[in-house]
């Protein structure tokens, strides 16, 4: 099993009650898991789901998931 | 259907019915196929054959939602091209429901002199005196206008850098809430109107005279559509309430895209101090508001209020170009300071877009550190001073680089870049360089399409054909006037039928359906055959070469979209 933390942008915290902030949240998945399978967990569709950054860069559904890793959440956006 | 003309040189106005070459167009469509036919090309934008067209969209004053937009229009003393600049506000929806179809300013007024325009409830329009305005900032101004004139009266106005001519200088709107926190920032049209000798233009807010709508059942029914189609999408719908625009900070910056410290990184460690979510958490402390009406019409409710610590307005609103301009831009992550450079940039009448990046070139040039907040402010101010750098710094970042011989300044056509770097958005830069407007994130912005993963940002391919469709649809949707945050609707098929039906049903005749790709397409032609008389060729069409040699951290790319797709852009089918 692996644990990452994740940490969530834009409104999609308020999908989560126990939601911190400052901590983010502390999901556990299995071996070889990928961000397609982390965002299946958390129940993120692809309409929810904009940008996945692991550890600092953006990252790909099929990308794996190391240990330890950190990972941020942003929404689908159209522009400022 | 009536066009207003405000001839400043023998201080008259008339009133005539719109031309037949004018018909169906509002907003952009208007300003830039008016500016094409009646501007000479080669003209001073200061001089008196310049033209000034305030034009609210086709359907600002009807029922549907979020057509609170005007669009503002004329030959820009920026970019030396055609330039519409675009705001909210009040004062579309006023001019829509007196039937007025635009505003021509022509002229200029005797040395010296300084007038305002006055709309009454019926729509007469009366040219006054303005010269105890004079050197009068833009919430002052407004405040006393709207005392003398009464309450149900909106207002457009210039600041000290309208009147001192500089290139950066905004035309200010007052919002929901009469302050004149909305902005047509970009390309100098305050310079414009400067250089007419027109300091302000008081609009009746009671007009009970639009133009009638030719099927008022389909038209209700399609509008509804919309509306409903705003409400349900998590971007309108859910996330700018909550955070305002702000709430893309993030996102951008973990794409590596967020410009900063003169667009040399393109991550900015202090970005969350300063994201939407930091604005938001700030404004629930202090009791701002993060969800604000600003614009007549409105029901995203992007807008906020800013306030301070103990809770006195600061500005209104705070939006994410902002943020980035005076903040990453400069090195400077915090909001209250960014909150204070905005909201002067608002009362001195300037773009905030252009003046930050202004600043952020002065400061690459070493005249100021980076993140120095205070010397921001101090820097502001001077323009309002009309010191002699204050002018250079009003003038934007192409001035402050010859000023100080420094090489990175993030323009095009003189205009410079906004809160996306065209090397880790490579379509952004495609919009940048071809944009009839100079660097305009709003001719034609990708972020949806990369923050859904449906193009790579760093890889040129697609990126033209891209470009071409988003300045497409981003030009039409500013000759309806529908804000372009929820113009996101028209993308679909569905919304696109919708909005197709409804220009059929506000004009009376059936619209064929590729009408607002069509409408798009002449706008964007009109510009871009304005811009080839005044002068511009394929080279203005181009990124300033640092793009294309220095890499952007973290992902170390530079522009790579070739010239060749580059003149292909304005190819149309």
């Amino acid at each position: 099993m692996i644990t990452v933390t994740v940490k969530l942008y834009g409104t999609l915290p308020q999908r989560m009650p126990a939601y911190d902030p400052q901590r983010g949240l502390v999901v556990t998945l299995g071996p070889g898991a990928t961000v397609a399978d982390l965002t299946r967990q958390l129940n993120l569709t692809a309409e929810d789901t904009g940008v996945v950054a692991l550890d600092g860069r953006v990252a790909q559904p099929e990308d794996r998931l190391p240990n330890d890793a950190h990972i941020r959440i942003f929404q689908v956006a159209l522009g400022g | 259907m009536k066009l207003i003309r405000v001839n400043m040189t023998d201080q008259t106005v008339q009133v005539e019915d719109v031309p037949q070459q004018y018909a169906g167009l509002g907003g952009r469509g208007l300003t830039s196929v008016m500016i094409d036919a009646e501007v000479p090309p080669q003209c001073d934008p200061l001089g008196p054959e310049n033209k000034l067209i305030l034009a609210p969209g086709l359907l600002s004053g009807t029922p549907l939602v979020n057509t609170g937009r005007i669009s503002i229009g004329a030959k820009s003393p920026l970019t030396g091209g055609i330039k519409e600049s675009n705001s909210g506000g009040k004062i579309a929806t006023s001019l829509g429901k007196l039937g007025i179809t635009a505003i021509v300013v022509e002229g200029r007024s005797p040395a010296g002199t300084l007038g305002m325009l006055v709309i009454d409830p019926s729509g007469n329009a009366v040219l006054k005196d303005a010269s105890a305005l004079k050197g009068m900032r833009t919430y002052a101004l407004s405040a006393k206008l709207l005392q003398d004139f009464g309450p149900k009266n909106t207002v457009a106005c210039i600041g000290p850098a309208g009147e001192l001519q500089l290139a950066s200088a905004s035309i200010q709107t007052t919002d929901v809430d009469d302050r004149p926190c909305r902005a047509a920032a970009r390309g100098g049209l305050g310079a414009v109107m400067g250089a007419k000798g027109l300091k302000a233009v008081v609009v009746s807010t009671e007009g009970k005279n639009a133009d009638a709508i030719a099927d008022p059942e389909a038209f209700k029914e399609a509008a509804k559509a919309i509306a409903q189609s705003i409400q349900k999408n998590p971007f309108t719908g859910q996330m700018l309430p909550a955070l305002g625009t702000a709430g893309i900070l993030g996102g951008v910056n973990a794409l590596g895209a967020f410009p900063s410290y003169n667009a040399t990184k393109g991550v900015f460690d202090g970005w969350e101090k300063i994201s939407g979510e930091a604005l938001a958490k700030r404004m629930q402390e202090r009791g701002g508001k993060t969800k604000h009406m600003g614009c007549s019409q409105c029901i995203i409710h992007c807008s906020n209020e800013y306030v301070d610590e103990k809770g006195a307005y600061v500005t209104s609103s705070l939006e994410y170009e902002t943020i980035w301009s005076m903040g990453g831009m400069i090195g400077v992550d915090d909001l209250d300071t960014i909150a204070q450079l905005d909201f002067l940039c608002d009362d001195i009448g300037l773009d905030t877009i252009n003046t930050g990046v202004a600043m952020a070139v002065a400061m690459d040039a070493g005249h100021k550190p980076f993140g120095d907040g205070a010397a921001a402010i101090a820097m502001v101010e001077e323009v309002a001073l009309g010191t002699d750098f204050g002018k250079i710094l009003g003038n934007g970042p192409v001035a402050v680089g010859k000023h100080f011989n420094h090489h990175r300044v993030p323009a095009v056509k003189g205009q410079s870049i906004a809160a996306y770097d065209p090397r880790a958005m490579q379509g952004l830069g495609v919009t940048y360089a071809t944009s009839t407007m100079g660097a305009d994130h709003t001719a034609g912005n990708l972020l949806g399409l990369y923050l859904a993963g449906a193009l790579k940002p760093l890889e040129p391919e697609g990126q033209a054909d891209a470009s071409r469709v988003a300045q497409i649809t981003m030009a039409a949707l500013d000759c309806i006037g529908l804000c372009i945050l929820a113009g996101g609707v028209v993308a679909s098929a569905k919304g696109r039928e919708a909005m197709t039906r409804m220009l059929s049903a506000k004009l009376g005749q059936e619209m064929a359906p590729d009408a607002i790709s069509a409408m798009g397409v002449r706008i964007l032609q009109a510009e871009k055959g304005f811009n080839t008389k005044a002068g511009l060729t394929a080279k203005d069409d181009r990124l300033p070469r640092f793009f294309y040699e220095e890499p952007l951290p973290p992902h170390n790319t530079v522009f790579t979209v070739t010239d060749a797709d580059l003149d292909k852009v304005y190819t149309f089918r």
